[in-house]
């Protein structure tokens, strides 16, 4: 195939202001042309249609969106490329079943971008670069008695930028909610190179249209986050963890609203017999597998933690609990009860048949949950294809685990329609297809049914207006969020 | 060749590898860490290859930090090795 003459003019611009740090070569591209959700595929031909950025500051990502506006180059933001929801790499698959790849595209990477600026223990803030892992966040704060809440799953990995470009939630997100809540402040360069400051770094901050949080989920459609100012907060005195093991989910459900009567749990995670039993053998565990949840809640000290565990340990067998565990957080099995929860995502991935998973991303109210998992149970049969779920009980988020072929357009069709059988599901129990993934390509029909379900289609416009005012010439992370570009089908 | 296939197949690319990596912390360039180096193996398994594939499979210390933070249970280090054979028999048979 012949080089793209329009991405061998960008390339040339572009390596004369960030020098070596842009790049065609295949290998370089090839790993950054993929994201979690999209792994396994090896795209050819990339160094003729792409090009790779690893910008340093906001001026030299302000510099590669005007090259790409000049050029008509898309840009594709990208951060740890940890996203389940193909929102982030060139290659993209939608719920209406097409594979597609952008024409040309210039990947950001903002992985250079990785300072933490500023940590304010009597502000309560953080200032930091996109590419800072959460992880490496918190383990900066480890000295203070502060922390950052929002807890993906994937935090060992995933970036700042891009945890606020996605609307990241977590485990904790009951109580702490999603990223939308601890961002107070972004930089981000728009669709024209122009750089923005939006948000304050104080709690209270009205400063006209609140352009901050429409940043949050975003996912890279609106503009390419350089910096974020971050609310923190302080850790828990103590912390008294359970894990309870049921026989059926609706005994686990009643003891679990007995619980949250009148607090909220740190974090509330279920999963299902199937899944705690890959989890059990992937770990090698020696315990039994069955409805299981795992429960931490807040306490004043490490003396009220302890009673409170004696408590809540009674409560659960009395609730059917045929086995439990605790541990408070000066305990050394904490950790231990918590990798179990941790290794939901890689019990299943290690433990599938298939070659990949999709999961989605669904959450209905607390109240409707029974009757979620119960239509779940019913889609399962009708197709007799395994349905595992598991996630975050204490906000509704379930994430159902299909396993499926991507590559194969039959195997991948009926994925699809089983994800899109179960969003609808969730939907009319006034539920959501996307709780914390983001739409990316994968939830782009699932949106729009959203939408339509809510009597509400023409909210799509909207969303198209505002992209047109942020990206005029829509370059940025265009065939995400948005299921169609003015004049062109994707 | 079919075993580091079914090698590379076990990575999902979620990235808990990347934090344990020395040599990834001092460039922070993705191809220097394991999640990247498993990558590279994948692409040079088909076809995939440039002068950087040597670059970032030979920088790798083997020091095996990268493995016991892997859900999936990859042979990172013995991945990466299986690429640098590839690596010599094509040299090789260039000659």
């Amino acid at each position: 195939m012949a080089r793209d003459k329009i991405i061998e003019r960008v390339f040339e611009e572009l390596s004369s202001i960030l020098g070596r740090r842009v790049s065609r070569d295949p290998v370089d591209l090839g790993l950054h042309a993929i994201d979690a959700s999209s792994y396994y595929f090896i795209p050819k031909d990339l160094s003729e249609r792409y090009v790779l950025t690893v910008p340093k500051d906001a001026e030299e990502v302000s510099e590669i969106v005007k090259i790409a506006g000049k050029h008509g180059v898309s840009v594709i933001p990208q951060g740890s490329s940890t996203d389940l929801s193909m929102g982030s790499g060139s290659i993209s698959i939608t719920t209406a079943n097409q594979i597609y790849m952008l024409e040309r595209g210039i990947i950001l990477h903002t992985g250079m971008m990785s300072s933490i600026e500023e940590i304010s223990e009597t502000d309560r803030v953080a200032v930091v670069e996109p590419g800072v892992r959460i992880d490496s966040l918190n383990e900066a704060l480890a000295e203070t008695d502060l922390f950052f809440p929002v807890d993906p799953a994937s935090a060992r990995a995933a970036s700042v930028g891009g945890a606020i470009a996605t609307g990241a939630g977590g485990l904790r997100g009951a109580k702490y909610g999603t990223m939308r809540d601890w961002v107070l402040g972004l930089e981000f360069v728009d669709g024209l190179g122009r750089i923005h400051r939006t948000g304050c770094r104080t709690v209270k901050c009205r400063q006209g249209y609140d352009l901050t949080r429409l940043m949050v989920g975003s996912e890279g459609t609106l503009g390419v986050i350089t910096k974020a100012v971050l609310k923190l907060w302080p850790r828990p005195a103590a912390i008294s963890r359970l894990m309870a093991v049921f026989n059926d989910f609706t005994s686990l459900y009643r003891f679990f609203l007995g619980v949250r009567r009148g607090r909220v749990p740190l974090i509330a995670e279920y999963m299902e017999n199937r899944v705690a039993d890959k989890v059990i053998r992937t770990l090698g565990l020696g315990i039994p597998a069955g409805h299981t949840l795992i429960l931490d809640l807040e306490a004043g000290s490490g003396e009220e933690a302890e009673k409170l565990l004696k408590t809540l340990e009674k409560d659960a067998k009395d609730a059917g609990a045929f086995y439990t565990a605790t541990a408070t957080d000066r305990d050394r099995s904490f950790e231990e009860i918590y990798r179990f929860r941790r290794s939901m995502y890689a019990g299943m991935v290690k433990m599938k048949l298939k070659r990949h998973i999709i999961f989605e991303d669904t959450a209905v109210p607390i109240s409707k949950l029974p009757e979620f998992v119960r239509r779940v149970r019913e889609i399962e049969g009708k197709y007799g294809r395994e349905i595992a779920l598991g996630g975050h009980l204490g906000d509704g988020n379930l994430h159902p685990h299909i396993e499926c072929d991507l590559e194969d357009p039959e195997d991948r069709s009926l994925a699809f329609k089983i994800a899109k059988e179960i969003v609808i599901e969730a939907l009319k129990l006034g539920g959501t297809s996307s709780s914390e993934h983001g739409i990316g390509s994968m939830k782009l029909e699932l949106l729009l049914i959203e939408l339509r379900n809510k009597g509400s289609e023409h909210t799509l416009d909207l969303m198209i207006n505002i992209k047109k005012v942020f990206d005029p010439k829509w370059i940025l992370n265009p065939g995400r969020v948005i299921p169609t570009e003015p004049g062109r089908k994707i | 060749m079919d075993k580091a296939w079914q090698e590379f197949r076990k990575c999902v690319f979620c990235g808990f590898c990347e934090s344990s990596c020395p040599t990834l912390g001092e460039t922070g360039e993705r191809g220097y860490g394991p999640r990247g180096r498993v990558r590279v193996v994948g692409l040079l398994l088909n076809g995939i290859y440039s002068k950087k594939t040597a670059e970032y499979l030979y920088t790798c210390l083997l020091c095996y930090a990268c493995v016991p933070p892997c859900p999936t249970g990859v042979d990172i280090p013995g991945l990466v090795e299986a690429g640098r054979s590839i690596l010599v028999r094509m040299s090789q048979k260039s000659k």
